[in-house]
């Protein structure tokens, strides 16, 4: 049993720490709030560091690296509360790599490891709550199309998005589907969140699935819950495996509030 | 022992309901009730119309125009109050300067400045913290120095609650450094108006300014507006803070919050889970838990006990709960309570809120202000260690 990082872990850690100390201050952070919650700039900057391709085989443009390393550029990003969602591009890397007919990932993969396009999971419906298998989104099959209908909410920068990962039931059984933001009836609206961040809702009236979708159905539950899975790994959260006491959420700047509290202490 | 109310105090309670209704204008209670932002004018409405009917300074001695009310009875006119969803009476006037004047101003000054306060005309403001004096009050550095028949007071002010909307301010004020601290502090009224006086708002947690910086650079008050002697201003203040025993545990918002919290957590469909419920009938066991305790001490006032030991007690169970139901309220929209669309939370708007419910817009908000209840106004941490010592000995 071994809990220690290798020094290639370490390497990519002190990578996104230096990246993070260096280009995503407390200020800029602040910018990209007041500006909506989202800077595509700032994506492609971690793009350009590989991170979106994480999970993508090297075959198809990316590093093929695995959980671990996941975690640890999840801590590091969660160290500086970097807002844009680089963890959407694991889930997709995940997902398409492991479940994806050819021709899809040949299309999708390398665009979302170089930061090219931004896909991201769409699964959160009004009633479903934290019930993964409960969803109201329907696909029909037309001409050899899927057409998907149905909405989802909190999108991670839906309105910034290329493409989502969209859960739909098929035939009365759950199955995923990648939908690209230009597809006919599909629209977003856009909004901040309490994190500063930026989500959307996303609205899906017969919008064509991206060509050769037809995963089998009986997968779709399985996929949808390894992503969700995926999603909920992924959040910017975990704890230091070195059993300091480091509360990775925003270290960086969370140290800075502390400094800045302490020089004007004032308890009510 | 008899835990009911006299037939008197319930005919009390019903001519209270019945002006409040007719007189609390609905816009503003639609806002109360589904925690949707209050404006200046709301609040000062609300305040002009107690005042004409002089309940502003329900708690005032008759002497000065108050309606001579019971403690039972002011406790069933919050009540009332806080139920039918009008907006918490903004204190820095009549609940907290207007009793220092009262009991320590001179005539002039009663004259001056109490009608401002009881027709709801006047704002004022409380100079109170300073940025290195909070729990530690007595120790603030404002000073002012007497030089002729003035004060000049330099030094800065903060967590003035909405001192933004203030015109007059009353503030510690430090007249001497010899002694200890309590003994050079004095009770100073300010015009807001005067040269040398700025308000910066601060923005919290929930992206509101409820709170402001108020510096002080060489402003000139008249020495008239020294309440009382000069150095015993501390000894004021702490007189202010024995009249307020049972509002602290804000008992009747409370009530009506859990209903909000029902309503929520029914529209979100988590009012159906067991689990969820129980989390609402444990939250409202304390409510009622709480609001015994607050008429045992009103009961205790009553029949002429003195039982100012159990303020502390109705804070930190008053606050928790506070913090309680918010936080309820939150997680029955769960996810939809991450938008942060900040003119949802004005009445009337007309956009379209997540997942359509425009009643989530303030959840995170104000989980997120109440997070200030268990330190402000005597964190419960110093709250629980007056207990240990007058309480348990």
């Amino acid at each position: 049993m071994d809990f220690d990082f290798s020094d290639d872990q370490e390497q990519l850690r002190d990578a996104v720490r230096k990246w993070v100390d260096k280009g995503y201050t407390f200020d800029r952070r602040r910018e990209i709030t007041h500006a909506g919650g989202f800077d595509r700039a700032a994506y492609t900057e971690l793009a350009e560091l590989g991170l979106c391709g994480l999970y993508v085989s090297e075959d198809q443009g990316g590093i093929g690296m695995g959980p671990v390393e996941g975690m640890v550029v999840m801590e590091e990003l969660g160290r500086g509360i970097v807002l844009e969602p680089v963890q959407q591009a694991f889930i997709a890397g995940a997902v398409l790599e492991g479940y994806a007919p050819d021709a899809l990932k040949a299309a999708w993969l390398p665009k979302i490891a170089g930061g090219e396009a931004i896909v991201v999971l769409a699964h959160q419906e009004r009633k479903s709550r934290y019930n993964t298998h409960k969803c109201d989104a329907q696909a029909q099959q037309q001409d050899g199309q899927w057409l998907i209908t149905g909405t989802k909410s909190m999108v991670a920068v839906g309105d910034h998005a290329d493409a989502f990962l969209v859960p739909a039931m098929a035939s009365g059984k759950l199955a995923l589907f990648l939908v690209a933001k230009g597809a006919k009836g599909c629209a977003t609206s856009g909004y901040g969140t309490q994190d500063g961040g930026r989500a959307a809702e996303l609205q899906l009236n017969q919008s064509p699935a991206s060509d050769g979708q037809n995963h089998g159905h009986h997968r779709g539950l399985h996929e949808h819950s390894q992503a969700v899975q995926y999603h909920h790994c992924h959040l910017p959260s975990p704890a230091s495996p070195r059993g300091r006491y480091e509360n990775a959420i925003g270290v960086g700047p969370l140290n800075e509030l502390l400094r800045q509290l302490e020089a004007q202490c004032t308890c009510n | 022992m008899d835990l009911a109310f006299t037939p008197d105090e319930l005919a009390f309670r019903e001519e209270i309901r019945a002006w409040v209704k007719a007189n609390l204008p609905s816009e503003i209670s639609q806002k109360v009730h589904s925690a949707m932002r209050l404006s200046r004018d709301d609040l000062q409405l609300w305040a002009k119309i107690l005042g004409k009917k002089g309940w502003l300074g329900w708690g005032w001695p008759e002497q000065f125009g108050g309606p001579g009310w019971t403690a039972v009875q002011k406790h069933l006119f919050e009540e009332e109050c806080a139920l039918a969803g009008a907006p918490r009476v903004v204190p820095f006037g009549p609940v907290m300067v207007a009793p220092v004047i009262m009991a320590f101003g001179n005539a002039e000054q009663q004259k001056r400045f109490l009608p401002g306060i009881a027709s709801g005309e006047v704002w004022w403001s409380q100079g109170y913290s300073e940025p290195g004096s909070g729990s530690d009050l007595a120790s603030l550095k404002t000073r002012a120095e007497r030089v002729g028949d003035k004060y000049i007071v330099n030094g800065q002010k903060t967590w003035t609650t909405l001192g933004q909307y203030g015109e007059w301010i009353f503030c510690l004020v430090r007249t001497s450094n010899e002694g200890k601290p309590q003994t050079g502090i004095s009770f100073l009224l300010i015009d807001m108006k005067s040269p040398g006086i700025t308000v910066r708002p601060i923005k919290l947690l929930d992206g509101e300014c409820e709170v402001n910086e108020v510096w002080f650079d060489n402003v000139e008050v008249p020495a008239n507006n020294l309440v009382g002697e000069e150095n015993k201003g501390w000894n004021y203040a702490k007189h202010l803070l024995a009249h307020e025993r049972t509002n602290i545990a804000d008992v009747n918002r409370a009530k009506r919050e859990l209903e909000r919290l029902k309503r929520i957590a029914k529209t979100e469909g988590v009012y159906e889970d067991m689990r969820f419920r129980d989390e609402i009938s444990k939250l409202e066991v304390d409510i009622v838990a709480l609001e015994m305790l607050v008429l045992r001490v009103l009961s205790a006032e009553k029949s002429g006990k003195n039982s100012l030991d159990i303020a502390g007690l109705l804070k930190i169970k008053g606050s928790e709960i506070q913090q309680r139901y918010t936080e309820l309220m939150m997680l029955a929209a769960g996810p939809f309570s991450l938008p942060f669309i900040f003119e949802a939370m004005d009445a009337g708007w007309q956009g379209d809120f997540p997942g359509h419910e425009v009643s989530n817009a303030p959840l995170a908000a104000n989980y997120f202000n109440m997070r200030k209840t268990t330190i402000y106004g005597g964190s419960n941490e110093v709250q629980r260690n007056i207990v240990a010592q007058v309480v348990l000995g």
